[in-house]
């Protein structure tokens, strides 16, 4: 049998490229050994020649496609049109000699198959099953089981403590220091208490109880400060770990225009936008004021803007540290060497303030209460007037009184100590009387002369009574002069490297202080000249110095509760 | 994989000796036999026949070595994604399950 095959070129019209065959059959296909290389189309396609230019085609895939219809076989007459993948193809009446006449047009490109075999699929394992696989593995081991934990405790901890994952896996950083105890650390419903819930203010007041909103809410709305959480401030789980916003919006947003926030009846404050001179108001210094003569209604801190003329203290002490400074002038009782600051002055734990100063610990040593020269080694009590006036009648009573004492005593010859009273070593009358009338003589001296005068303001009354004859003013030292600031002086020992004996003079003047009424206190622009926003390396922000949750502030758990009761959520 | 041409030319014997099948990397036997042929036509119609072959497997060695490449890089791709496409998959479950662990513990 003959076979034609006229191939359009498609390069001009019509022309074509015709191939003759002979064979019982035509072999079409991409296969090779196919009589018509058809590159792209499988499946074996054949055609047989039926007499009278019809046939019949078949091929062992369905890619015989009829008017659209695909097929594995079809019935071929003269002028029928059929389709394989890529080609259109059209049966011709066959010319003189030949049994079977096909036209061929390639429609675009034909499918390209390799000879090669370069898919993997079928050599090695499947892409869709793997990623399946690596996906469900991910779904399973990150969500599903450390998830199981979230419905039963006793999963979550059998989890925990087994290698398997538990809901530690979804920490987005590690805990601060002081949140990484037992309790908190591992068990995450600590603070996440429900799913899908955020971190509620009482997971945090459990425990910081004592925390203090920033305001007393009984005096600012209460829901400007209890409606915003925690949590909006205190972000747990970043890295590196840090639990406090500290940045200056913190608190310039509100304090940069503070007339908002202003209460009747209390000083306005002042806007905050930097710590720089023009940004920061001055210092307001915490001066301890007595209430009352004597300050018989106790006393009380009054903060004080400093102005023009320098601020002075009203402590009732008498001292000056010039001359405690001065080595020429006083040296340490036991070494002979000049006195310093940490002679007196002892720093607390806490790095800030410092230990009081007392008369026993401090000033005893060489401001001695002895009161009778006869019997040095005694001395009058302090810090109690009445008793160190029924002390002194008491002893100069029983010297007088007791025969074998008065015969003692008038048989002594002391030694004369400067600064001290010659008490009289013999008396003409009733021991009573020569005890009364000696104790007076000596609280005259002390009230009056050297003793109690020397460190004390004392007021003489001028009444004849031993016991109301005078009044030692009290003396109460500021402890904190800065009330509202916190400073280490731990870490400001470092400017010891420049001056080592004199570091605490770097900033306190205390050397040059002749009175006790002097304020020894650095001013603001100490502290601007290292730690000013316009310094650079050492810049402070706002919460180095101030603490948010001043003592001050209401209770947050009452706050809180209370913002509930004014109609929050429960 | 590695693009390795392993084409071979089979070279007619003669006489003295069998016709072999000789490595043709690149297509460089068959071109180095035709450009040698070309100075010995004996007519002109010849050597204008050879040069044009000489173009022909010229365009062939060009076609070989580009569609060489590309079934190499389609290959590497292939293996590629054996790893990129599971990893890709796995790692956007885990995204799904870092979303949805974020507001678990809000």
């Amino acid at each position: 049998m003959y076979f034609l095959v006229r191939k359009l070129t498609g390069r001009a019209s019509g022309e074509a490229l015709e191939t003759e065959y002979q064979g019982d059959k035509l072999t079409l296909g991409g296969e090779p050994g196919a009589m018509v290389p058809l590159p792209g189309v499988g499946g074996d396609v054949t055609i047989q020649a039926t007499g009278g230019g019809a046939g019949r085609i078949s091929a062992r895939r369905p890619v015989i496609a009829v008017a659209g219809v695909a097929s594995s076989k079809a019935t071929l007459a003269v002028g029928d049109a059929f389709e394989l993948p890529g080609y259109a193809l059209e049966v011709i009446a066959p010319p003189q000699g030949f049994d079977f006449a096909l036209q061929l047009r390639a429609r675009g490109k034909p499918a390209s198959t390799f000879a090669g075999d370069v898919s993997l699929e079928r050599h090695t394992w499947s892409m869709r099953k793997t990623s399946w696989l690596l996906g469900l593995a991910v779904l399973l081991l990150c969500l599903v089981v450390p998830a199981a934990g979230l419905w039963r405790s006793d999963i979550a901890d059998t989890l925990r403590s087994t290698p398997l994952p538990d809901d530690g896996l979804w920490s987005s950083g590690p805990l601060v220091s002081a949140h990484q105890a037992s309790g908190i650390a591992q068990e995450c419903q600590a603070c996440h208490q429900k799913p899908f819930v955020m971190v509620q203010d009482g997971a945090c007041l459990d425990c910081h109880r004592d925390m203090t909103e920033h305001v007393d809410v009984a005096i600012h709305d209460a829901h400007a400060f209890t409606d915003v959480r925690c949590a909006s401030c205190h972000r747990e789980h970043n890295e590196p770990a840090m639990v406090s916003r500290r940045d200056k919006g913190l608190c310039v947003d509100c304090h940069a225009g503070p007339g908002a926030w202003e209460v009747p009846g209390k000083l306005p404050m002042e806007a905050v936008t930097a710590f720089t001179a023009a940004g920061h108001p001055t210092f307001r210094l915490g001066l301890l004021e007595p209430q009352g003569i004597g300050a018989a209604h106790g006393w009380e801190v009054r903060r004080v803007r400093p102005g023009p003329e320098p601020l002075r203290e009203t402590s009732n002490l008498k001292f000056t540290h010039a001359v405690h400074l001065d080595p020429d002038k006083v040296q340490h009782e036991g070494t002979g060497a000049a006195l310093e600051c940490a002679s007196c002055h002892t720093l607390k734990d806490d790095g800030e303030h410092f230990e009081p100063i007392s008369m026993d610990a401090h000033c005893r040593s060489c401001h001695g209460l002895s009161f009778d020269i006869f019997e040095p080694e005694l001395e009058l009590p302090h810090g109690d007037l009445r008793a160190a006036i029924v002390a002194m009648e008491a002893h100069f009573i029983r010297e007088f009184t007791d025969p074998e004492l008065r015969r003692q005593r008038a048989a002594q010859k002391p030694r004369r100590v400067p600064g001290k009273r010659e008490s009289a070593a013999s008396c003409e009358g009733s021991g009573l009387d020569c005890g009364r009338a000696e104790a007076l003589r000596e609280a005259e001296y002390q009230f009056a002369n050297t003793g109690c005068i020397t460190c004390h303001e004392v007021l003489e009354t001028g009444l004849a009574d031993i016991n109301d004859r005078w009044f030692v003013q009290p003396i109460r030292l500021t402890n904190d002069w800065y009330p509202q600031a916190r400073f280490d002086h731990h870490g400001h020992q470092s400017q010891a490297a420049d001056n080592p004996d004199q570091v605490c003079e770097t900033c306190h003047e205390a050397s040059a202080s002749d009175a006790a009424e002097d304020i020894l206190m650095p001013n603001q622009d100490n502290c601007l000249a290292c730690h000013g926003e316009d310094r650079g390396a050492a810049t402070l922000d706002c919460v180095s110095c101030h603490a948010f949750h001043p003592d001050e502030g209401t209770l947050s758990r009452l706050a809180r509760d209370t913002a509930i009761l004014q109609g929050g959520a429960p | 994989m590695l693009a390795r041409d392993r084409s071979r030319v089979l070279v007619p014997g003669d006489s003295s000796q069998k016709a072999q099948a000789l490595p043709n990397v690149e297509q460089e036997v068959v071109i180095g036999h035709l450009a040698g042929r070309i100075p010995d036509a004996r007519k002109q119609s010849e050597a204008e026949v050879l040069n044009e072959l000489l173009g022909l497997f010229g365009r062939r060695q060009v076609l070989l070595h580009q569609i060489r490449r590309e079934v190499q890089l389609r290959g590497l791709m292939k293996i590629w994604l054996y790893f990129h496409v599971p990893l890709t998959v796995g790692l956007l479950v885990a995204l799904v399950v870092h979303i949805l662990s974020v507001f678990i513990y809000w």
